[in-house]
């Protein structure tokens, strides 16, 4: 039974001239993989359910709340659904502090709770953020970027977590310390998180369900491990998998 | 084996100049030469003139009462084309950035119009609409008793319809480039759209405002067919450094190469101080 | 009658003109660089010159005084050179690029030139002297801004114009557009201007004459074609289009 906090989404997404359908939910401590080969759908997707792309047909809805409805012309902006997005390329701002890109998550939403500053110390202790406290954001590792984008989503204090391939730019060393950071404010975070990824490993690890996308549909659907060991035994995704190692 | 000692020569010839080269790909000897013609083509007049300078009075050339108000009137006038191209100029880019389809590309050609333009038609096209029985001007002149053509204004309007495109053209590209990416960011995050223009846009491309303001500047400055037409030329009112080194070029033309000089040095540090800016800040905060 | 040689017309023109025949002179082309003033009589003038002498073919290009001088100075490619001064004139001859002597071909005198309807009711070159009348002039470095000067200074009227431009078109553009209620051109230039503009007279005690000089470029060739030109020039049928066109024309004495 979905929880009351809940994302349920059924929808249709335009890719290129292509039309296609997808149907999900996901519920709060089970997080979902989002599994497909470049160009499968899995960004589109996410920036859907974020709300920076509209959905041509179909419902986004979060903890009951409609947040895209074409049908019933219900449209929630990006800046008002509480959905935090990590990207694959950080999109710091990189003319501000370490805390001062924390800090403008947190003062972003002005009328409503988010994180105080004693909060931001608490989000930098645990992604090891101290130390670089004061240097710009452009003068970051990758390792160090992603795990202050993973910080500063927190700290918009979401609804919904999205992360896409929040380690594909980051060798496996400095993934892997990364990934612990991300282990630890997944299994913290208390609304729906999905995760796109094209590394079979890192579904495994970091979630309870999966859905692969070829084409903008879904060919596969179910627990991580069904879905990955089908995958597997397919190798769908054997030319997909190699590059990360 | 054979491949072993194939690989004792290629290392023996190698070094760090020449495999550098063959990795960035040997560059053919036609292209080679017609680079450098054209090149040359843009180099020899610079030296021509360089050759052409009487560096002794130079600086008495300069400092002539008449260049000075030139250079005073150009330096300002043109300062002021660039503030103004800025405060108009960046939202302009903002909406061609983030407009699309047709009705985007129709204003983004009646942007870059002016870049492409005979400056003489740009001055003729402004007497139209603000001359003294322009369009507007006629009204204008009747209900203030105000006239644009032949005063300073008028050099700044004219050198704003000349130099604004370039501002909104550099701006453009790099809000499409680095712009949308953050502006994505700041919105997942929950940030207004208006804080997300003031914290988040305009630092983005900040380097892209500097970058574009420079050439409007630089443009401005050498502005001469659009002014000459619109705001005419008068001494300390109108006549702008172009306009000086245009007519003295007949009756000093020692005077003419002096303001050239002085232009093309103004012309280079801009291009020099921007290539820095370019090639150091913005890969620095991509 | 005349009979051109080698090529397809054979014209059927009369002309005054003492010229030596056209079949004389092999087919050629030449290049006259002239004063901007002299845009429309030349280009008749070269027109009929054409229609009597057909194997010369005659192209030109008008500017400042001052810029053609420098021009040709500078090595253009012009056979013959027009000036609206014998000072730019004798700038070139000090340059050793003229052959022969000059000839002096026309004169032209200054005229006031306003908008139509002039609205700011000039009447006299005492009027352009009021603080609010916008004027317009040559700048003074070419031949038309320094006669404005001077027949400012005969007149003892303050010389206070709006702008200086580059050449008398361009006075006649700024007079024509309405932007200046007044501009000082050549009278042949207040003709020129048609119906654009109204031209007012400034009498002969103020003001100045100016001459108009040609000349044979010396290194560039075409000379026969070019002392064709000249005589052309010269002969009664051009001076009339010269006066039809507001300068004054040579008197026979000069022939």
């Amino acid at each position: 039974m979905p929880n009351e906090n809940s994302l349920a989404a059924t929808f249709q997404m335009q890719r290129g001239s292509l039309f296609a359908d997808v149907s999900f939910t996901v519920e709060p401590g089970k997080p979902l993989a989002v599994l497909g080969s470049n160009g499968s759908g899995k960004s589109s997707l996410l920036h859907a359910l974020s709300g920076l792309i509209a959905i041509r047909a179909g419902r986004i809805a979060l903890a009951n709340t409609t947040l895209d409805a074409p049908g019933e012309r219900c449209f929630v902006p990006p800046a008002e659904r509480r959905t935090s997005m990590v990207f694959q390329d950080y999109r710091l701002f990189g003319w501000l502090s370490v805390r001062g890109n924390l800090e403008f998550a947190v003062r972003a939403r002005p009328r409503t709770a988010t994180v105080g500053v004693s909060e931001i110390d608490e989000l930098m202790t645990r992604f090891e953020l101290n130390q670089i406290a004061g240097h710009r954001a452009s003068a970051l590792s990758g390792g160090q970027s992603q795990r202050l984008a993973i910080a500063r989503a927190l700290a918009a204090r979401p609804e919904m977590l999205l992360l896409d391939e929040p380690f594909s730019a980051l060798d496996r060393r400095v993934g892997d310390s990364v990934r612990a950071a991300l282990g630890r404010a997944i299994n913290d975070f208390p609304g729906p998180v999905v995760l796109v990824t094209h590394d079979l490993t890192d579904a495994q690890r970091f979630c309870d369900q999966a859905i692969l996308l070829e084409h903008g549909r879904i060919q596969a659907a179910g627990p991580v491990d069904e879905v990955v060991n089908g995958i597997e035994s397919a190798t769908v995704l054997g030319r997909d998998t190699t590059p990360e190692g | 084996m054979s491949i072993e000692s194939r690989e004792g020569l290629i290392s023996a010839q190698r070094n760090e100049r020449t495999a550098d080269k063959l990795a960035t790909g040997a560059r053919p000897t036609l292209v080679k030469i017609l680079a450098v013609i054209g090149l040359l083509f843009l180099v020899a007049p610079i030296l021509g003139i360089l050759s052409r300078v009487q560096w002794l009075d130079l600086w008495s050339q300069l400092t002539d009462p008449a260049v000075r108000d030139a250079l005073v009137l150009s330096a300002w006038t043109s300062s002021a084309t660039t503030v103004i191209a800025v405060v108009v100029g960046v939202p302009l880019a903002l909406m061609l950035a983030r407009g699309h389809g047709r009705p985007a590309g129709l204003v983004r050609a009646f942007v870059v119009l002016p870049l492409v333009l005979p400056p003489v038609i740009s001055g003729v096209a402004l007497l139209a609409l603000l001359g003294r029985n322009g369009l507007i001007g006629a009204g204008i002149n009747t209900w203030f008793g105000f006239t644009i053509p032949f005063t300073q204004v008028a050099v700044v309007i004219a050198q704003l319809f000349v130099a604004l495109p370039f501002l909104v053209i550099t701006v453009e590209g790099a809000l499409r480039t680095r712009g949308r990416h953050l502006e994505q960011a700041a919105r997942t995050l929950g940030a207004s759209e208006s804080r997300i223009i003031w914290s988040v846009t305009i630092p983005a491309v900040r380097t892209a405002i500097i970058a574009g303001a420079a050439l409007c500047w630089a443009r401005a400055l050498g502005e001469f067919g659009a002014t000459v037409t619109f705001a005419g030329s008068f001494p300390g009112v109108t006549q702008t450094l172009p306009i000086e080194v245009y007519y003295s070029l007949v009756t000093q033309p020692d005077r003419a190469i002096a303001i050239s000089v002085l232009m093309i040095a103004i012309c280079v540090v801009v291009l020099v101080s921007l290539r820095r800016s370019w090639s150091g800040r913005f890969l620095r905060d991509a | 009658m005349l009979a051109s040689v080698g090529v397809t017309a054979t014209t059927g023109c009369v002309d005054q003109s003492g010229g030596p025949e056209s079949g004389d002179v092999p087919a050629s082309s030449i290049h006259v660089s002239a004063a901007a003033s002299l845009t429309d009589v030349f280009t008749v003038i070269a027109e009929k010159f054409e229609v009597q002498n057909p194997n010369i073919q005659v192209s030109m290009s008008f500017g400042s005084s001052s810029t053609i001088v420098d021009q040709v100075i500078n090595g253009a490619p012009v056979n013959a050179l027009a000036t609206a001064s014998e000072a730019t004139m004798n700038d070139a001859v000090k340059a050793h690029v003229i052959s022969g002597t000059p000839r002096v071909f026309a004169s032209n005198q200054l005229a006031i030139v306003v908008p139509v309807g002039n609205p700011a009711n000039i009447r006299s070159i005492a009027d352009l002297g009021e603080p609010e009348i916008k004027l317009a002039i040559c700048q003074p470095q070419v031949p038309c801004g320094q006669a404005a000067r001077e027949v400012f200074a005969r007149a003892a009227v303050r010389l206070v114009p709006v702008t200086f431009e580059a050449d008398v078109r361009a006075v006649l553009a700024k007079v024509a557009s309405g932007e200046v209620d007044a501009g000082i051109v050549y009278r042949s230039d207040a003709i020129a201007g048609g119906t654009s503009v109204e031209s007012i007279s400034i009498p002969d005690s103020t003001n100045v004459s100016i001459q108009y000089p040609i000349a044979s470029i010396a290194s560039n060739g075409g000379e026969p074609a070019v002392e064709k030109f000249i005589d052309f020039l010269l002969s009664p049928s051009s001076q009339l289009v010269l006066a039809d066109h507001g300068f004054t024309p040579i008197t026979a004495k000069s022939r």
